[in-house]
């Protein structure tokens, strides 16, 4: 049964989706709160548009890609503070403009192949040593600053006004976080593909949202259950043979549906409706 | 010295005076009332206080007049007049009222800007403040609940515990007795009497309710976009502004409502 774990592209992958599984949801958490939870499929599609500008000037896409979703997740954040469009106006308008940008550029250079495949549906098996490094570094950086200032994440996201005026700057961690976002985002392309990044931020979190308890316990939820759809996404791909991305945003879904039939079924009515908004 | 002070605050938007040429001075565990009819500015006259609305004019705390008064901003606590959170928002009372610590190690830190000026703050190492807080606004009892779960009066006195958590020496209320059924609007009379007696903290409340404002301050202030009366309630009183300034009928719809 344990043979699976004998692979080493399987070790790789499990313990590269483990800390990005984490990382994605501890973050995700603070943008399901702020209404942010769409946030994460813009940065990935301004991201394909940053991996279409890699493939086009040879350099590694992930590394265009971490740039231009930087720089959208900046600009959407200056943007909302200085225009009077509203956050989904501004998201709309992202999504499409990024993906037009995307195919422009891959149609202009040939790009429309197999490697493109792997951004847009994940490629979590394919991972090399080098990459999961890299990927557990940014990983355990994003969980270490999120954990470090939970209490300060928390205070903004729930009262911005009343946090700055004790004395937090509010926007100098407003940019920290969007640009943490930026990278969960990278990397959570490599788990799950562009197509599917925010699954991984968003549904974690309804789910540990919905189990109605305080914030920390949500805040250690949320993980473990990502965790758990993770490493069932995996090893269930592997036996059934088909896309990983797909089951760990299946199981995902499973568990999310399992926690709403419980609740409903002790009488506890959950509105997520007011969750899943910009 | 004042520890707040207003000096010709003017706020215009779109052409439109807001509040023209106010002049206000608080002393050092005063408890004014401000008393004003609806978008008379008194809202605006708080947020400008507190560097979250543009002004024109001075406004000065703990002797730290403008730009200059941003560091001490955190010894003021601010009791907003409306604050909601969702029902799901995933944070317990206890919790909530936990994020003034934050608040409170940013005040340790900088309490010498304070006692430049002549003012004491000092952090009372206490281990369970925020229990505490919680008792003394008597929300002990639901400190594990979801604060979605809270009704209205139980939000008020969360928000409440979470400002006294800092002991700040100045505490601004916006209508904090709006919302709150007579029973609720007793205790929070009596909690902010003994802020300002016991805990020496300087209160600036606003209110509609006349008779509840004129038992609990000391001083009031009579705003409608300009200030029309500030002084002593005993004066107040024995002018004929009140009758002006809320008309006639409106008083005797007071006095019947709250008699």
């Amino acid at each position: 049964m344990l043979d699976i774990l004998t692979y080493e592209f399987i070790q790789r992958a499990l313990i590269s989706g483990v800390v990005i599984a984490v990382a994605c949801s501890t973050l995700g958490l603070f943008l399901v709160l702020r209404r942010y939870s769409l946030f994460g499929d813009v940065l990935a599609h301004t991201a394909l548009s940053g991996i279409a500008i890699g493939i086009f000037l040879n350099v590694y896409p992930l590394i265009t890609a971490l740039l231009t979703s930087i720089l959208a997740s900046i600009g959407i954040t200056k943007m909302k503070s200085s225009t009077r469009l509203s956050g989904d106006t501004l998201i709309a308008m992202l999504l499409i403009g990024s993906l037009a940008v995307a195919i422009v550029i891959l149609s202009a250079s040939n790009g429309l192949n197999v490697n493109l495949l792997s951004y847009l549906f994940g490629s979590i098996l394919l991972i090399r040593y080098e990459d999961m490094i890299v990927t557990i570094i940014a990983s355990l950086s994003v969980i270490a600053y999120v954990t470090a200032n939970r209490d300060k994440l928390l205070y903004i996201t729930m009262d911005e006004e009343q946090a700055r005026l004790s004395g937090l700057n509010v926007q100098a961690m407003n940019y920290i976080f969007m640009v943490l976002a930026s990278i969960i985002v990278i990397l959570a392309i490599r788990l799950v593909g562009v197509l599917l990044v925010s699954s991984l931020i968003v549904l974690p979190n309804i789910a540990g949202i919905m189990l109605g308890k305080g914030f920390r316990y949500t805040l250690i939820a949320s993980p473990c259950i990502a965790v758990v759809a993770v490493v069932a996404g995996i090893v269930s791909s592997y036996y059934l043979n088909i896309a990983a991305s797909g089951m760990i945003v299946i199981t995902n879904l499973l568990i999310t549906l399992c926690i709403f039939a419980y609740k409903s079924f002790k009488g506890e009515s959950i509105s997520i409706r007011q969750l899943i908004r910009i | 010295m004042s520890i707040l002070e207003v000096k010709d605050l003017t706020v215009r938007r779109n052409g439109n005076i807001i509040l023209d040429r106010i002049n206000l001075s608080v002393d050092e565990g005063e408890l004014l009332g401000i008393l004003g009819p609806n978008g008379a500015g008194k809202t605006t006259l708080f947020r400008c206080i507190l560097a979250l609305e543009e002004c024109e004019g001075s406004i000065s705390l703990f002797g730290y007049s403008n730009s200059k008064r941003l560091k001490v901003l955190p010894f003021v606590g601010y009791l907003p007049q409306r604050f909601s959170i969702d029902t799901n928002f995933p944070i317990t009372v206890k919790e909530f009222v936990s994020t003034a610590l934050t608040t409170l190690r940013y005040m340790s830190k900088n309490a010498y800007v304070l006692k430049a000026k002549g003012y004491e703050w000092s952090i009372i190492h206490e281990d369970n403040v925020v229990d505490k807080a919680l008792d003394t606004v008597g929300l002990g009892y639901a400190k594990h609940r979801r604060m979605g779960l809270l009704s209205g009066g139980e939000l008020q006195r969360a928000l409440i515990a979470r400002v006294i958590v800092s002991r700040p020496l100045i505490l601004i209320l916006d209508e904090p007795f709006n919302a709150l059924d007579p029973d609720a609007q007793a205790k929070l009379y009596e909690l902010l009497r003994m802020l300002n007696k016991d805990m020496n903290i300087t209160i600036v409340v606003a209110a509609h309710d006349l008779m509840l404002l004129m038992r609990l301050a000391k001083s009031i202030a009579c705003i409608n976009k300009r200030l029309y009366f500030h002084g002593s309630k005993e004066e107040c009183l024995s002018s004929d502004l009140l009758v002006r300034f809320y008309s006639e009928s409106a008083m005797h719809i007071h006095m019947s409502e709250h008699g």
